[in-house]
């Protein structure tokens, strides 16, 4: 039998406020419960898994070797240095560096609240990207052959070594009135924390960008020449590939082979080719058809110097550190490796998904909650502007869009943010138009809060529920679409991405690769499938109908 | 002593308000206010009573622009608050005098508070949002606000959801906001409905004290005539949209002069009354020999009733509305059927400057 309580709270004492506990707020108590569901646990640590090897891509997949030692001393340069450290982009150094301090933010007890500071980390990022993005767009129209006189010498100008201050003050100059922008954003209370937060941000946007204006990758095949002539040793990452290096010779390796396997097992398969084109000439012969027993003795001498230069390239590689990596996953047809690519990929998935995401929040939010709030003529356009979106076909619009725009990330994740708003705006107007009428609405416009106070401060927390609900289906769904292009070799082409790998399971020579199959197919399904199961898990959360206690 | 007339706080004047019922332009609109004329002084408490539809939240709710247009329109009138006519003002000029220098109560205390936010951060905005101060000001002046209400623990339960609150509760920590930016006009609609007696006895109080320290004026909406007794200085009646009778609040109770008035009184059932059955508006309303009882029916002066009989109702003036208020006594209007008797002494606007409270102090 359980100990009775020892002491009762009496209705006097709970009346005079004793037993009273701090109450947590919505959006904790929405968490805690969505903590409570396995399921969604379960969602959320291969969504923070994708999010993490996102962040850090480039330390655990990359060709360029962690740390190069010289054996004999060197006269010139260092005796030893980290290639992976120099062939780090801006993107890669802001992941690197600001994830770690969002998350550092977010943990670490501090006074002020969490949604402020939330909401200052997604004010901070999305200048940073944006920071980025104008920069890295600058450098690169400014790269491309022809833009005349005064663009050669503004990239001579930032270019030049000795002046290494110069690219900082270019970044610093784009992030500036970005950042005085941000100012104006209300995202916390006090202007101190604001500007802090502001500087941090366009200080390390600048010096990121700055220092990485062109990164100089150390030429990668040179680094395993000189491993295999045993002058440099190396230390290699967990996954010593990079997504953007192709060797012709190691195309289409199964999982769990490594170099020297499949270097072994393409020779194999060559002396097979050979045995085959001997004994049709062998038959040639003897039926007497000339022409074919000329053909076969042409093949086999092609496959004969195939064989060697394997040979040649197999014995300079042998015994070397290079001839021991694995391909986890194997290669696709280009020759990559697929567990690199798939670990890169995270990047584009989570970022279409997200950023996309975002902007169809961002539109549909505000539309919805002028229509719900205002209703009449207000509504009846701004609705019948949502039925025009609604009727357009995204995907259609993106393939249209891929052969016109520029084959970019961004344009890509504008155009799926810029037509998928529709359920967002159409959910915060059902929302709106059922608070609008109640009390508290009106008690705030009777203490005189502005519009968007009542809006966004008030309304909106009341009714975004199936609004957060539908963003994460929507996020799956961006994901999809990104996939699909990508599947149809519409996607990003200078980016790793889940879908084009999907597509290349079928190579250019028409056999089926299964594991270009399974594992991009497999960590596209578990993506979709965690952010479904949290926009569930969030809904069965926040549903007041599933809920028993009352407000 | 010369006294200068003294100016109202809030001058209602002949307003009428009106709400479109079915979308149509040209279809019939629902009259919810038919010209109002009414007064509230600082240090005033005007009790508007009246039963539901007949206007009275819609006249707060003017004085403050909170109508929405459309479905509604302001017909016509005016509403001087501070020299200032509020009706003409844009919403930007709005923001400043709702909550900073008009403060409301509603009357449903359960849905008034915003259920996603904590009671302390609620009144701190709406501090924060007409004072200049800072945080930490602002939450030790919702603090005495709390306080000021009698809520329990205020610093506390400043962190409390208000789930966490009861009703009573809620509707205190509704007037701490309110009266949280000192405002110069209350308008309470029916503040003390959701509230037991004793707490209602403590608000009421508490609005009274606020009021001598604070010079606010205050318009009471309420169904409660007990309330009315103990707490108001003048008394509107209304009915159908309009003022049916406005008399200083001793007068009023003393003399009811309206039948409709008298008809509310008589349906209040006393404690010790055996009656088989309580005492209904309509039986006072429909009997005409209630109507005869007011001073000068004999010579025109006849209370105007909207339900009136048509072979019953005296001859109007035509072409002009046929109610008008007319000023019986120095410090008494009643409706009156607008005859020529009536039309000939031209009756100003009710304005009454009376309080009991100095006068008390004065006696």
């Amino acid at each position: 039998m359980p100990d009775a309580p020892s002491k009762v709270i009496t209705g006097i004492e709970a009346m005079r406020g004793v037993g009273a506990q701090r109450a947590r707020g919505f959006w904790a108590d929405a968490w805690s419960r969505v903590l409570g569901t396995s399921t969604a646990v379960a969602a959320l640590i291969w969504i923070g898994a994708v999010a993490v090897l996102a962040v850090i891509a480039p330390l655990i997949a990359n060709a360029q070797p962690l740390w190069l030692e010289h054996v004999e001393p060197v006269t010139r340069g260092p005796q030893s240095y980290s290639p992976l450290w120099s062939s780090l982009t801006a993107t890669d150094l802001l992941l690197l560096f600001g994830a770690p301090i969002a998350v550092a933010v977010m943990m670490l007890p501090m006074r002020t609240a969490k949604s402020q500071r939330l909401a200052a980390l997604i004010v901070a990022s999305i200048l940073s990207i944006l920071a980025a993005a104008l920069f890295q767009l600058v450098i690169g129209w400014l790269d491309i052959p022809g833009q005349g006189e005064r663009a050669v010498s503004l990239r001579n100008w930032l270019r030049d070594p000795s002046q290494w201050w110069r690219p900082i003050a270019f970044a610093f100059a784009i992030m500036v009135p970005l950042a005085l922008i941000g100012s104006l954003l209300p995202f916390t209370s006090r202007w101190w924390s604001r500007a802090a937060i502001l500087i941090a941000a366009v200080a390390g946007v600048s010096l990121a960008c700055g220092f990485r204006v062109s990164t100089s990758p150390t030429d990668y095949d040179a680094i395993v020449t000189a491993e295999a002539r045993g002058e440099i040793r190396t230390v290699s990452t967990l996954v010593p590939w990079s997504p953007d290096r192709a060797r012709s010779e190691l195309i289409t390796v199964p999982p769990m082979r490594t170099v020297s396997e499949a270097f072994s097992d393409k020779i194999v398969r060559l002396d097979e080719s050979i045995d085959r084109a001997r004994a049709a000439e062998q038959r040639a012969d003897v039926a007497g058809r000339r022409l074919d027993g000329m053909r076969a003795a042409d093949d086999q001498t092609q496959l004969a110097r195939q064989r060697s230069q394997l040979q040649a390239e197999w014995k300079r590689l042998e015994g070397t550190s290079f001839a021991e990596r694995r391909f986890i996953l194997g290669t696709d047809s280009n020759g990559v490796d697929v567990l690199a690519q798939l670990i890169w990929a995270c990047r584009l998935s989570l970022s279409v998904g997200f950023v996309s995401t975002g902007i169809a929040l961002f539109i549909g939010i505000t539309l919805g909650a002028l229509m719900g709030y205002f209703g009449g003529k207000v509504d009846l356009l701004l609705f019948r502007l949502v039925e025009i979106f609604m009727a357009m076909p995204v995907l259609f619009l993106l393939i249209v869009a891929a052969g016109v725009l520029p084959r970019n990330t961004y344009v890509m994740m504008a155009i799926i943010g810029c037509v998928s708003w529709t359920g967002a705006a159409r959910f915060t107007r059902a929302e709106f138009l059922k608070l609008r009428g109640q009390d508290f609405v009106q008690s705030c416009r009777a203490v005189g809060l502005p519009l968007p106070s009542i809006l966004f401060k008030h309304m909106l927390p009341n009714g975004v529920t199936p609004v957060l609900v539908d963003a994460s289906f929507a996020i799956a769904a961006a994901i999809l679409a990104e996939a699909t292009l990508s599947f149809l070799g519409l996607g990003p082409d200078d980016q790793a991405s889940w879908g084009k790998l999907l597509a290349s399971a079928t190579g250019s020579t028409g056999t089926f690769l299964w594991w270009l199959a399974i594992f991009p197919g497999l960590v596209i399904f578990l993506s979709v499938l965690s952010y479904n199961v949290l926009g569930g898990a969030l809904r069965d959360a926040i549903d007041p109908k599933l809920r028993k206690a009352a407000h | 002593m010369v006294h200068e007339p003294e100016r109202p706080l809030l001058d209602v004047a002949d307003l009428a308000v009106s709400f479109d019922n079915s979308g149509a332009p040209d279809a019939p609109r629902v009259q919810a206010v038919a010209g109002v004329n009414l007064t509230v002084f600082p240090r005033q408490t005007l009790a508007v009573v009246g039963e539901s539809g007949c206007g009275k939240s819609v006249t707060a709710m003017s004085t403050m622009q909170l109508i929405p247009t459309p479905p509604g329109r302001y017909d016509r009138g005016s509403i001087i608050f501070q020299g200032r006519d509020v009706l003409s003002l844009s919403e930007h000029e709005m923001l400043s005098i709702r909550g900073g220098k008009i403060a409301m109560i509603f009357q449903e205390p359960m849905t008034s508070l915003n259920p996603v936010y904590t009671i302390g951060d609620q009144i701190m905005e709406a501090v924060m949002l007409h004072q200049k101060v800072s945080p930490r000001e602002a939450f030790e002046l919702s603090v005495k606000s709390l306080e000021d209400v009698g809520l329990a623990k205020p610093r506390e339960r400043m962190e409390g959801y208000p789930h966490q609150f009861s009703g009573g509760e809620r509707q205190r920590v509704m007037i701490a906001m309110a009266l949280g930016c000192r405002p110069a006009l209350l308008l309470a609609d029916e503040p003390t409905t959701a509230l037991d007696v004793t707490i209602q006895a403590q608000i009421l109080e508490l609005l009274r004290e606020l009021q001598v320290s604070r010079g606010m004026g205050i318009m009471l909406i309420t169904h409660n005539l007990g309330v009315v007794a103990e707490n108001a200085d003048v008394v509107c009646v209304m009915y159908a949209g309009r003022v049916v009778e406005y008399a200083p609040i001793f007068d009023l109770f003393d003399r009811p002069m309206h039948p409709y008035t008298r008809a509310l009184f008589a349906s209040i059932p006393g404690v010790r009354d055996a009656k088989h059955r309580l005492t209904t508006v309509d039986e006072v309303v429909n009997d005409p020999a209630q109507f005869r009882k007011l001073p000068g029916s004999d010579r025109g002066v006849i209370a105007w009733w909207p339900f009136t009989p048509e072979s019953e109702r005296p001859r109007v003036v035509a072409g002009r509305d046929e109610y008008a208020l007319h000023q019986i006594e120095p410090e008494r209007w009643v409706a009156c059927w607008r005859t020529p008797e009536v039309e000939a002494k031209s009756s100003p606007r009710p304005s009454l400057t009376f309080r009991r409270h100095e006068m008390t102090v004065s006696a």
